[in-house]
């Protein structure tokens, strides 16, 4: 454990930027939103960006290939993987959680997606976490306070940081900037944040419940919400041609499938018709699909899909409230004092 | 550079260049084309009936697309189209000779092996016949590891039907109940919804499993009237049908509660994805 200075924290970051590429919060058109920084001055810690890191991790638009037809055959070019090493500097524990999750599906869960593994090979993900509660939106119900995954972790302690090496890559960083670094046996103080949320309760709802009709009948198919969920990572495969008509690209761009067009196949089918039916599978995606599958809630709590809804349709929090509702009337059962 | 490996070989989502060795007009707007791997490298390409290939043309996109010959059909594989979205009426404008990337195959297919000495019923509509001419025809090369197979096969029209100069090879060999919307003048087969003929009356379970692809409202249908007459979960084959944009449980498209269709099927023996409660 090392002590890092926040008055210092700029040439920390300026340490860094030497030797890699850095992506920072930064607050630009009256928006946060991770991107690549040239000066250490725009940094923005205030708060949860309004967009997450995913787009360094999960490209919107990700070259897959490109193609010539010729009269021999096609010729397939596949994209460069990237060579350049990247720092992404104060994640905060919902989104590091958000890397595990989409970890864990890209690389381990199926197939291997080439792409991904090939981006994630060279980022090295800084957490900054705060030991304050409150600050977390859902995070401390999903028990995510402290999530696993950043190789490196800025606790922030008052006026100085904790600098954690978790993994050999965070030591390394850390290595680069040891200069600023202090050698200290102060510890981060935990919180007390137990799981107050029932996993199991928005499995349960029925099809037809209410909740179901009440979150699509707001809904407006625009995609706001996947756009900015740090787990969202469905795809469309679509093809880019020159004019020539003979040669093109092709690229990945993210879906939504909270669209009517997500679920259509040729001839005009579509197999979730109403927005009912496509805020029940996103929820039960979050919160029972992906623990089925590999054994995680993939709704880290950042609380965006709800905050960034054009119509407030706060699809998790109604999976959050159900299964508080749930754990509360268990622990009320068993004669213990409910929690809020 | 190792790194470039890892983006080239081993790269699922890079299809393979496929010649159209022959064309087949089938139906109205249905065709099945013939191909072959340009690559001879690539022509050890195996698959199980049920299985299918995301099929290019290059500059519209990529389809999910069955594959409707059958295993040991070695030198081509064929796929039999209907004219429906982008890249099945691009398909539609090839040629002999001309390219088309392959990527597979994907899924999984109808476990035929587990079928020896059973009978065996099977239900197509429309174009679902296309992965039910790869089973069929698997199941009549080898027939005597059967025991009755039964086709129940619906179309529009008596046009309609596909492969029909092969339907008259598979009468000979097992029991083929055709069954077209309307009547017309000169049609002597049945007429009305497929599922209709199926009742206790011509199919029993016993000993029997059963396999289908059609529409989702045949399938549905199917699924009950087959329940009706004895079968159960475990016992009917589904070839489900979905958006799929990579093959390999990645896009999310094709997703039905927990399961990927492109992964956990397109062959499901699952009554959720039967009666299709997404």
């Amino acid at each position: 454990m090392h002590s890092l200075k926040k008055t210092r924290l700029m040439e920390f970051l300026g340490t860094l930027r030497a030797r890699h590429a850095v992506a920072a919060p930064v607050k630009r058109n009256g928006v946060r939103s991770f991107e690549l920084i040239s000066d250490e001055t725009e940094l923005d810690l205030s708060g949860l960006p309004e967009y997450s890191a995913k787009k360094f991790f999960f490209p919107p638009r990700e070259l897959l290939y490109g193609y010539k037809v010729t009269a021999k055959g096609v010729e397939i070019t596949p994209a460069a993987p990237p060579e350049e090493e990247l720092v992404v500097f104060g994640m905060r524990p919902c989104d590091v959680k958000a890397v595990e999750v989409t970890d864990r599906f890209f690389l381990e869960y199926g197939a291997r997606d080439p792409y991904y593994a090939a981006r994630r090979k060279k980022i090295t993900v800084v957490g900054i976490y705060s030991a304050k509660k409150g600050e977390h939106f859902y995070c401390d119900m999903l028990g995510n306070t402290f999530a696993e995954g950043a190789d490196l972790i800025l606790w922030d302690a008052g006026k100085h940081f904790l600098v954690e090496s978790k993994t050999a890559k965070g030591e390394k960083l850390a290595a680069t900037a040891r200069r600023l670094l202090e050698p200290t046996k102060e510890k981060p103080e935990p919180i007390d944040c137990p799981v107050n949320f029932d996993r199991g309760a928005v499995r349960e709802l029925p099809e037809d419940d209410p909740l179901w009709k009440e979150l699509g009948d707001k809904c407006l198919d625009c995609g706001a919400c996947t756009t900015v969920c740090p787990t969202c990572t469905c795809f469309d495969i679509v093809d880019e041609p020159a004019l020539d008509g003979k040669s093109g690209a092709r690229y990945r761009v993210w879906a939504s499938c909270t669209t009517d067009d997500f679920t259509r196949v040729a001839g005009g089918y579509v197999f979730r018709k109403d927005e009912a039916a496509r805020a029940r599978f996103r929820t039960l995606h979050k919160f029972d699909y992906t623990t089925r599958q590999y054994g995680l809630i993939s709704c880290t709590g950042c609380g965006r899909c709800s905050r960034e809804c054009l119509t407030k349709v706060a699809m998790v929090d109604a999976a959050i409230r159900a299964g508080i509702r749930k754990n509360n009337a268990k622990k009320n059962a068993a004669g213990k004092k409910p929690a809020d | 550079m190792a790194e470039k490996t890892v983006l080239g070989d081993g790269n699922w989502y890079l299809p393979k260049t496929a010649v159209v060795k022959k064309t087949v007009d089938e139906a109205p707007g249905v065709k099945t084309l013939s191909l072959a791997f340009q690559d001879p490298r690539q022509q050890a390409f195996s698959f199980e009936p049920g299985q299918f290939v995301e099929v290019s043309v290059f500059g519209v996109g990529e389809a999910a697309i069955s594959i409707s010959s059958p295993p040991d059909q070695r030198e081509t594989f064929d796929i039999s189209v209907k004219k429906a979205g982008a890249v099945s009426k691009a398909v539609h404008e090839l040629k002999k000779g001309g390219f088309v990337g392959v990527r597979g195959p994907f899924g999984t297919g109808y476990p035929v092996k587990e079928w020896s000495g059973k009978n065996i019923v099977l239900v197509a509509g429309g174009i679902g016949i296309a992965p039910m001419r790869s089973l069929l025809k698997q199941l009549l090369d080898e027939r005597h590891k059967y025991g009755r197979i039964q086709l129940f096969y619906g179309a529009r029209s008596p046009d309609d039907f596909v492969f029909k100069k092969e339907l008259a090879a598979w009468e000979k060999k097992c029991e083929v109940l055709k069954t077209i919307d309307k009547t017309c003048t000169g049609w002597k087969g049945c007429v009305g919804v497929v599922t209709q003929y199926i009742d206790e009356k011509r199919v029993s379970a016993e000993n029997a499993v059963a396999a289908m692809c059609g529409p989702p409202a045949m399938m549905h249908y199917a699924a009950e009237q087959l329940e009706k007459t004895g079968f159960s979960e475990g016992n009917i084959f589904v070839s489900v049908e979905r958006m799929m944009h990579c093959g390999k449980g990645k896009c999310g498209h094709c997703m039905v509660n927990h399961k990927y269709v492109c992964r956990n099927g397109s062959v499901m023996a699952d009554f959720e994805a039967v009666k299709l409660k997404d």
